[in-house]
């Protein structure tokens, strides 16, 4: 599998990545390193303690490292929340949860599958 | 050059190693996950650092807080910080520009934004260390970096600051401009910077000051030599740069500022400049070194005390070795710091005027002991006393020398007086009139410091002179440079034809003396001969000389 088709299996753009990163195997150690990243499971944390001003903490960041990686469709998932949150008056919502959930799901699932065919 | 150091604060491993990637080619890089680890790696001094690239968004501290925090430090006026955020709604960057944030860029990172607004930054910010005219650092920027790098470094004592005196920046200045002098100071820190000294870091004190700090192991002849002499070109004028190098070795880590204080004392002990253009600081300088305060403060208790003492140089006629007069020298003998350089006290009393008083008293003196030996029958020669230009308006002063003329009726030029080249040029035409009077009641007059500064042969139109003294710098160069010769011949021939004679200072060697004979140079004062002496030593050998028939009657 390459990082192109990698970046289409997660409806990310491999475009805006190599066009920041310049190199494959930049972006490849980035890739790899979500697999560590904390971001989501900080805001999933949040979620379950109620914390609202936590919930838009953890979404912010998680916004901000999806745009790094060029992870188009986390990203906007992410923002949308993180745009939900803002005003930290309200709970998050369920259905933005949702759609990052599944975002954050196929994001690790390609990578995690990408790494395999690397091994 | 050393790399500037930058600060990434943000939560996310992925974010930094991003921020890492794009800027560690030309900076140096730390990382702190949020606010507080930021605010612990600044307090702990370990780093200077030039930028904060800091994200809004984290736990424990969060950007706003920490922008805070700077402020309380005192910190955000010389540390510039960068706004990183995802977050880029108008309310969050108005409140972070409000605490003193600079700029921002968003996620995801461009990185020809990124190193473009990072440069802009820290350049901006560089006025506050770096001097803008030669980029090497600026006082207050050179200090903090050394005193840093000392703290942090395995062992400190294998550095030495080395501080470099300009010879020639005001003949530079005229002919190149100052625009041109600009030029060359540029040219120098780059030659400085390039040089075999292979400097940690430079800076630019003062208008033609430069300072660095390098490994004492680079610091020898081969090095401070090359180092030298460079020629810069302008214009098609060409002149050779020329430095004079004091060196102080770290022994301490105290504050640097007393160790480029050391390497400026240094450069007083510096004998030849031609020869040995550097010296290096020791203990003994210290010892020896006073500063304008303290002479200020203890001059007139130390006059009062005796601790000057007057020291006699004898002066030699060149064609048959005879004593022929002496030149009366000061020396100040310090109860606690022993000799004292003279030109480390004479300056400060030109400066605040006390300088009078001392030349009165040197002259005074040297009547007494002459008139003294006189009585006894002991031989003398005559002895010239040094006159500062101030001393002619000091009416006291001038009353006395005068009124000393007269009740003497001395032969003419027994008694005698040196005013270098600069006091005359600092003479007004009312006081030109005093060296008149002095020279029509028999006083001999003598041109001091003959090239050393602006020689200038309007002087000798406007003055008259019964001799003029050529400076031992350009004694000194005879052996170097051939040319010196013929300058050294012309000048004697002039003097001649003007009814002057010519006293040669500073010879040290034979060959100078042979070729200051071969020149018909008729008098020389020098090492060669005699050094310095005090009083009873002059007396002797004055008696010695008297003996062998030796003195010029």
């Amino acid at each position: 599998m390459t990082l192109k088709e990698l970046y289409e299996k997660i409806n990310g753009s491999y475009d805006d990545a190599i066009g920041r990163l310049m190199k494959d195997s930049l972006i490849e150690r980035f890739v790899l390193m979500y697999l560590r990243d904390d971001s989501f499971n900080n805001l999933l944390k949040a979620i379950e303690t109620g914390n609202i001003s936590e919930e838009f903490r953890a979404a912010h960041t998680l916004k901000g490292v999806a745009a790094n990686l060029a992870f188009t469709n986390l990203q906007v998932a992410a923002s949308n929340l993180t745009e939900q949150l803002r005003s930290q008056t309200e709970q998050a919502n369920p259905e933005l949860v949702e759609t990052v959930k599944v975002a954050q799901d196929i994001v690790l699932k390609g990578i995690e599958e990408f790494q395999s065919t690397k091994n | 050059m050393v790399k500037s150091e930058i600060l990434i604060v943000d939560d996310s491993e992925i974010n930094r190693g991003m921020l890492r990637f794009m800027l560690e080619n030309d900076y140096e890089i730390t990382e702190a996950e949020n606010g507080a680890e930021a605010i612990s790696i600044l307090e702990n001094g370990d780093h200077i650092f030039r930028l904060v690239l800091l994200d809004l968004v984290m736990p424990v501290m969060d950007g706003f807080d920490f922008l805070q925090e700077l402020q309380k430090r005192n910190l955000h006026q010389q540390l510039p910080v960068i706004i990183i955020s995802a977050d880029t709604s108008e309310e969050s960057l108005n409140r972070a520009y409000g605490l003193g944030a600079v700029d921002f860029f968003t996620k995801p990172f461009n990185p020809s934004i990124v190193s473009h607004r990072v440069q802009n930054v820290i350049s901006l910010y560089a006025r506050n260390y770096k001097d803008s005219l030669t980029n090497c650092y600026n006082r207050s920027g050179f200090i903090q970096v050394v005193e840093n790098f000392l703290r942090r470094a395995d062992d400190f004592c294998k550095y030495a600051i080395v501080f470099y005196d300009l010879r020639n920046f005001k003949a530079i200045n005229s002919l190149f401009g100052v625009n041109g002098g600009d030029f060359v100071l540029n040219d120098i820190s780059n030659a400085i910077q390039n040089s075999g000294l292979s400097p940690i870091f430079l800076a630019r004190l003062e208008a033609d000051h430069f300072v660095c700090l390098a490994e004492k192991s680079n610091i020898n002849y081969d090095v401070a030599i090359k180092a030298n002499g460079k020629i810069v070109e302008r214009e098609g004028r060409q002149l050779q740069i020329r430095f004079r190098m004091g060196v102080a070795a770290i022994d301490a880590l105290g504050p640097i500022t007393g160790f480029i204080d050391r390497a400026k004392i240094a450069l007083n002990y510096i004998d030849d400049e031609y020869l040995k253009p550097y010296a290096i600081f020791d203990e003994t300088m210290a010892e020896n070194y006073i500063n304008a305060a303290v002479v200020t403060s203890e001059f007139e208790k130390s006059l009062a005390n005796d601790e000057f003492k007057v020291f006699y140089q004898p002066v030699m006629e060149a064609a048959t070795g005879k004593v022929a007069s002496a030149e009366a020298l000061v020396r100040w003998i310090h109860p606690e710091r022993g000799f004292v350089r003279p030109d480390l006290f004479i300056p400060v009393l030109e400066k605040n005027g006390f300088i009078s008083k001392l030349d009165m008293f040197v002259d005074n003196k040297v009547d007494s002991v002459l008139q003294n030996w006189k009585q006894q029958g002991l031989p003398t020669v005559p002895v010239s006393v040094n006159l500062s230009w101030m001393d002619f308006y000091d009416y006291k002063m001038i009353a006395s020398i005068l009124d000393r003329l007269k009740r003497r009726e001395a032969r003419p030029g027994e008694i005698r007086y040196e005013i270098t080249e600069s006091s005359f040029a600092a003479l007004k035409e009312n006081r030109s009139e005093v060296l008149s009077e002095m020279r029509n009641l028999g006083a001999w007059l003598l041109m001091d410091d003959f090239g050393s500064g602006y020689s200038s042969l309007g002087m000798l139109m406007n003055y008259k002179f019964n001799v003029l003294k050529i400076d031992m710098s350009i004694v000194r160069q005879l052996e170097v440079k051939p040319e010196v010769e013929h300058i050294v011949e012309f000048i004697i021939k002039m003097c001649h034809k003007l009814g002057m004679r010519v006293v040669a200072e500073g010879a040290e060697t034979e060959s100078q003396v042979n070729i200051l004979k071969n020149a018909t140079c008729d008098y020389i004062q020098g090492y060669y001969f005699s050094k310095p002496l005090p009083e009873e030593e002059f007396k002797a050998f004055l008696a010695k000389y008297k003996a062998e028939g030796k003195i010029v009657e």
